[in-house]
């Protein structure tokens, strides 16, 4: 992931994307998307172990908890199809 | 006897053990205030999630979204919100190699673990304020 948002970094810089075709240009590239989902999924686990550690550091109610857990898992799953889509329509 | 409010507990049961866990009344040495900035900031970038998917499903959408993208990131507001998730982003970012140098062991002695921690904020604090420079003018 730190190496994705590096690279992410220097091709904005390089490319300076400034208008909607040179944005489409910048994204639409296959191993651009390619990473940009590998990020994706790790970014999804990742999220997902903190989120999971500060649930359970300060949500001392087990039901509360379980509840709020799940919907993090809900939402993680929700956003990982979302950028599948927008990944696979560019 | 004993006094009522004193809990019971029959061996089977586990003991009650201490647990303070207000961040406002505990000690903030560097080295923890790197640490929990850590945690904060991660949540606060994944509560960020949604925003950035729906600026980014917009920006490719048509070139008059891509349009009404650029002109609301330049809005005052969101260049406010930028530079607070560009912070968030950063220092989660550095506290994160740090992270991961320290399980590697380095830099784990006490002096090196602080000037570590001082690099994480002048790192973050820096490449917030380049991001701020370049997006805010």
């Amino acid at each position: 992931m730190a190496i994705y948002s590096v690279v992410l970094l220097i091709r904005v810089l390089i490319l300076m994307p400034g208008s909607y075709n040179d944005w489409l240009a910048f994204s639409r590239p296959w191993w651009w998307r390619l990473a940009t989902f590998i990020f994706w999924v790790s970014l999804s686990s990742h999220a997902w172990l903190g989120v999971r550690d500060v649930l359970k550091d300060y949500v001392p109610n087990a039901k509360i908890r379980m509840v709020l857990l799940k919907l993090v898992m809900l939402a993680l799953w929700v956003y990982l199809v979302w950028i599948t889509l927008l990944l696979c329509n560019l | 006897m004993m006094n009522s409010n004193h809990k019971v507990q029959s061996t089977n049961t586990k003991k009650v053990r201490p647990k303070n866990l207000n961040l406002f009344t505990i000690r903030m040495p560097i080295n923890a205030l790197v640490s929990i900035l850590h945690r904060v900031t991660g949540c606060a970038l994944f509560l960020a999630l949604p925003l950035l998917l729906v600026t980014f499903q917009l920006s490719i959408s048509s070139a008059s979204k891509f349009q009404l993208v650029q002109d609301l990131l330049h809005s005052s507001l969101a260049k406010l919100i930028i530079i607070g998730l560009a912070w968030s982003f950063f220092h989660h970012f550095f506290a994160g190699i740090r992270h991961l140098a320290m399980d590697v062991h380095w830099a784990t002695t006490l002096i090196k673990a602080r000037y570590t921690s001082k690099m994480v904020f002048v790192l973050g604090g820096v490449a917030t304020l380049l991001l701020a420079i370049s997006w805010v003018f």
